[in-house]
């Protein structure tokens, strides 16, 4: 359990999956992202963590332009995201994997998962449904298919989410805060899948305090405040030597009592 | 307590029924009074209007059979254009959302009679005349009304805008009922606009706004009595022939209240029936 | 549509030759008879139509309201036979057309009233079937209260009367007032209808010209549908803002 992933990822010969350069976004006057620039590789595993409103939600969300962001250039994969066509190719590209689930309550959780394969990549029912059922398998929730979003747990309403985001084939996986919705008993079981993504050589970026996780899998920590990054570490030198007087603090709230 | 409470009870329902009797006595010494009999005979004589032989039995069922095809073309038009308008006021596009919000405001705020009147005395009229007298006979013969095309035309096309405008409204907030995160979720599977809005959204505000829907499919079918007015033979034109025609009135508005209870408790049922249906399991 | 009106309209008017004169002349015609307060064109008439319209509405829903929250509150309680009429009362007016009710009183009510009393009966008309409707928003106003009021004043061992008209009730009419503005549109326009049995009101008044000068449909009722949609525009605007200062209990 206590293997690091750099050694066995050789992140140095990987390509750049995600070039953002001073990516800027306003909402009204509030300035939310202050030039953030951030380069991940193919196969890295980045935890983003930060106080609330530091902007890092409003960072990933940029990253599949649910929120376009106003100045700067966001590259996926050689693709730059900006006003236009290339849109759902990227969002193809990108899964994204909410805090409050957004799963669809009209439909069974087997067409969760088999919708968007069927909509956008125009695979035929029973494609779409065997590639839906292999994912249920994989996050542990393929006797539930046949169930409404409304009968399942929490928990098991994120692995669904997870299972819906990975159908489309990704290249990169992002988290929005995916257990902070969770009651505590639910939140190991999505960290598991999470965990078992990370090692198949997914590339990630999670917005999450989970520090386990963080330690386990992450290949760099990344820390926002006040709408920029303000450290980025090894999680081991994150968690045990945080270089930033406003890391430390947040470090001290977080994990104080 | 609860001796108190049926003693309370107890009287509240003399009470009403003791003004019930009261106002029914009235009426009833006053009918007398007037020496008009209350004849439910009626509906075996001959119906002076019309020119299919009929007795007034045969009349009442036709008229509440021309009621039930009139509300339900109607509400299949109005459904659409609800649709149309109620998606329209959400566009992005600020000329859509302000023609949109025009209609909706200009039909709700004016009443039904007076657009039936308009359509009937001013719009059918301006239609150019090879559409008119086509859509006339066309819309005459399907109703069983032969020469009174036009007032079909003018009905449908009143009761139909007039109740789309407040369709449009329920599918608005039915719409906005959908949380933000299920568009997010839609977008960032790849999903188009026109997918999301199909696939995602549409179906879940479907389920919001039935219950409300079934109110304007019920009030389009109580507001279908109005067409009278403009000459249609609907319930309610069954109505006023047997009260000035053969002065029964009272056999006639029980008659019509019944038929119009008949047709409220039917939609209500198969709405719930629906409702049923529709609604989603949870744990 | 506005636009295939507007041009409807215009194509109507070019047609006619005389069509300014017919335009201006029904105008005035409909603008004396519906909104000054003497009796122009129908010497019977006290009062014009759109002043009759607004006459019958406000006395419809002031009426309506003892009923209505008679019926409302009723259809709350916890006593079944009383929940029971109320709920019979409020469903059957609900379940069958205006219409029908002004007919159903216009012809029978005389009878109890008297000679001469169709306008009242009219009049009658209009509340009951109004309260009804009112007794629904009453209802709706009373379940949208958190029930920790109900719950609060009972545990300070106030009666479950004094709670009703002490504590609910009052709270509950303050969020029902846009609610009620609403109503009060939907029987303006909804006194159209007594013009079916004559009453000259603003319909009946524009049915009355049309039939009298025949040819000017088109502006008659057009300008009568204005004067009805400014009345009711206004009011509805009036509702939102009401309804935009927000409930007043949380």
């Amino acid at each position: 359990m206590t293997q690091t992933p750099h050694e066995s990822k050789h992140l140095e010969s990987a390509p750049d999956i995600i070039v953002a350069r001073d990516v800027h976004k306003y909402f009204g006057s509030f300035h939310a992202l202050q030039g953030v620039n951030m380069t991940v590789k193919k196969g890295e595993v980045v935890v983003i963590i930060g106080p609330s409103g530091s902007g890092k939600s409003t960072f990933i969300r940029t990253l599949n332009r649910l929120e376009p962001h106003n100045k700067g250039e966001i590259t996926i994969d050689g693709i730059e995201l900006r006003e236009g066509s290339n849109l759902d190719a990227i969002r193809r590209e990108v899964g994204m994997v909410f805090q409050s689930f957004n799963l669809f309550p009209h439909l069974s959780v087997l067409q969760n998962v088999a919708l968007a394969p069927m909509k956008v990549r125009k695979q035929d029912k029973a494609t779409a449904e065997k590639g839906a059922m292999d994912l249920l398998e994989r996050v542990g929730i393929a006797n539930q298919a046949a169930k409404y979003p409304a009968q399942l747990s929490g928990g098991q309403q994120q692995r669904v989410a997870i299972a819906r985001a990975l159908a489309m084939q990704p290249k990169i996986m992002l988290f929005d805060e995916p257990t902070s919705a969770l009651d505590p008993e639910m939140i190991k079981e999505v960290l598991d899948v999470m965990k078992g993504l990370a090692r198949s050589g997914m590339t990630m970026l999670c917005v999450t305090h989970e520090m386990g996780f963080a330690r386990e899998v992450a290949d760099r920590v990344v820390f926002f405040d006040q709408g920029n990054i303000v450290e980025e570490n090894t999680p081991e030198g994150f968690y045990a030597n945080p270089k930033h007087e406003r890391s430390k603090l947040f470090l001290s709230q977080i994990l104080g009592h | 307590m609860t001796q108190r409470n049926s003693i309370l009870q107890g009287v509240l329902l003399l009470l009403f029924v003791g003004v019930l009797l009261l106002v029914g006595v009235q009426v009833a010494e006053g009918i007398a009074r007037n020496k008009i009999g209350v004849d439910w005979s009626v509906f075996e004589r001959k119906a002076s209007y019309g020119n299919d032989d009929v007795n007034y039995l045969a009349k009442f069922f036709q008229a509440l059979w021309f009621t039930v095809r009139i509300s339900l073309l109607s509400i299949v038009l109005a459904l659409l254009l609800g649709i149309v308008v109620g998606v329209s006021r959400l566009s992005s596009n600020p000329v859509v959302r302000g023609v949109s919000s025009f209609y909706v405001e200009l039909f709700r705020n004016t009443p039904l009679l007076i657009q039936i009147f308009f359509w009937y005395f001013a719009l059918v009229a301006a239609l150019p005349e090879g559409v008119r007298l086509a859509l006339g006979d066309a819309l005459g013969n399907a109703f069983n009304v032969p020469g009174l095309g036009e007032a079909v035309i003018a009905s449908v096309g009143a009761l139909s805008i007039y109740t789309s405008s407040y369709i449009a409204e329920t599918v608005r907030a039915g719409i906005q009922s959908v949380p933000k995160g299920q568009f997010e979720a839609a977008s960032s599977l790849g999903l188009s606009g026109t997918q999301s809005l199909t696939q995602i959204i549409l179906p879940q505000a479907l389920r919001v706004v039935i219950p409300p829907l079934g109110n304007q499919f019920l009030n389009l079918t109580k507001n279908s009595s109005l067409v009278h007015a403009i000459g249609l033979s609907d319930l309610f034109f069954w109505n006023v022939q047997v009260q000035s025609g053969e002065g029964q009135g009272v056999v006639a508005i029980i008659s019509i209240t019944l038929g119009y209870l008949l047709l409220s408790l039917t939609i209500t049922g198969i709405l719930n029936l629906i409702n049923g249906r529709l609604t989603l399991p949870s744990r | 549509m506005p636009a295939v009106l507007g041009l409807t309209g215009g194509w109507i008017f070019f047609q006619r030759k005389l069509g300014v004169l017919a335009l201006s002349s029904s105008l005035i015609g409909v603008a004396l008879a519906s909104v000054l307060l003497w009796p122009m064109l129908f010497p019977t008439q006290i009062v014009g139509g759109l002043a009759m319209s607004l006459i019958l509405a406000f006395l419809g829903i002031v009426f309506s309201l003892p009923l209505g929250i008679l019926f409302g509150v009723g259809r709350t309680s916890s006593l079944p036979i009383i929940r029971r009429i109320s709920n019979v009362y409020v469903e059957f007016f609900r379940s069958i057309p205006f219409v029908v009710v002004i007919f159903l009183f216009y012809l029978n009510l005389p009878y109890v009233l008297g000679n001469n009393t169709q306008f009242q009966a009219v009049v009658l008309a209009l509340v009951i079937f109004t309260s009804a409707y009112v007794a629904e928003i009453v209802r709706a106003g009373i379940q949208s209260l958190p029930r920790g009021q109900t719950e609060a004043a009972r545990s300070l061992g106030i009666s479950g009367t004094q709670t009703m008209l002490s504590v609910v009730l009052p709270q509950a009419l303050q969020n029902m007032i846009p609610p009620l503005v609403g109503q009060f549109i939907s029987l303006f326009k909804d006194t159209s209808l007594t013009s079916i049995v004559a009453v000259l009101e603003l319909t009946g008044v524009a049915r009355g010209i049309q039939s009298r000068i025949l040819v000017a449909n088109f502006e008659v009722f057009l300008f009568t549908a204005l004067l009805y949609f400014g009345v009711a525009y206004g009011l509805s605007r009036l509702a939102d803002a009401l309804e935009k200062r927000g409930p007043v209990a949380r």
